[in-house]
């Protein structure tokens, strides 16, 4: 599956511990630097959620948490290994292009 | 007023992100402004362009995409089929290469040597341009030709 980028940031913050819509998005403001606005957020949440990757928990005052499914952890594990992966092959060819 | 602003601008999105979310991203955008001191109008209006971009991904499909290039393709096609089948079409146009209100060169009159008749002893004329009366003929034909 193609996780599309922001679909992934949200995949990577869930991964810490389950988290509702304000905290999702500071958590990703400050390992990313990406400002998500709230409809791209519950655009890519809509989503994930329709694919089975995250699920809704019951509210907290107006705020509902979401939580990474078993299938979200696993297509964010292929997704960030094949990241690294590639990561890595460049990495390698700079250093390569540098000596 | 602001949630009802939000409702509206709401109404951009994907019915299923609206219905499901609605209360949510406005409980969000309160909290934006009232923790973070997030501008209202900046964050109203990047609700509205993610509706407005969700939407617009949600109804054009791939599907939608082929069936409007195919028949634009047969649409294509079939009016210029129709439009090489017309018995309107003008007569295709040979390039003009010379100022409008002139002759095109081989239209111009040549000045022709008036035909000199000369006698011989036997008294029968000679023509050395031709017959001068069939010469003529072959000039006003070609300046009818020209200006018709």
């Amino acid at each position: 599956m193609l996780l599309p980028d922001r679909s992934v940031l949200v995949l990577t913050s869930l991964a810490g511990g389950d988290r509702h819509g304000y905290a999702l998005i500071k958590d990703i403001e400050s390992f990313s630097g990406v400002a998500l606005s709230p409809g791209t957020l519950y655009g890519a949440l809509t989503k994930l959620e329709a694919d089975g990757l995250v699920e809704r928990l019951p509210a907290e005052d107006r705020r509902h948490p979401y939580r990474l499914t078993a299938a979200g952890r696993a297509a964010l594990a292929e997704r960030l290994t094949e990241s690294a992966r590639i990561a890595n092959l460049g990495l390698e060819r700079i250093a390569l292009g540098d000596a | 007023m602001k949630r009802r602003l939000v409702s509206a601008i709401l109404l951009l999105y994907p019915r299923r992100v609206r219905e499901d979310h609605g209360r949510e991203i406005n409980a969000l955008i309160a909290d934006l402004v009232a923790r973070d001191g997030r501008s209202p109008i900046r964050l109203l209006m990047r609700l509205a362009v993610d509706g407005l971009v969700q939407r617009l991904a949600s109804t054009v499909t791939a599907w939608t995409l082929a069936a409007v290039l195919a028949g634009t393709c047969i649409g294509g096609l079939a009016a210029s089929n129709l439009a090489s089948a017309s018995p309107f079409q003008r007569e295709p146009r040979t390039p003009r290469t010379t100022a409008p209100g002139q002759l095109a060169p081989d239209c111009r009159p040549t000045r022709q040597a008036a035909p000199h008749f000369t006698m011989t002893r036997d008294e029968t004329p000679h023509r050395p341009h031709g017959d001068p009366l069939r010469s003529r003929h072959r000039q006003l034909a070609a300046h009818d030709r020209c200006t018709h």
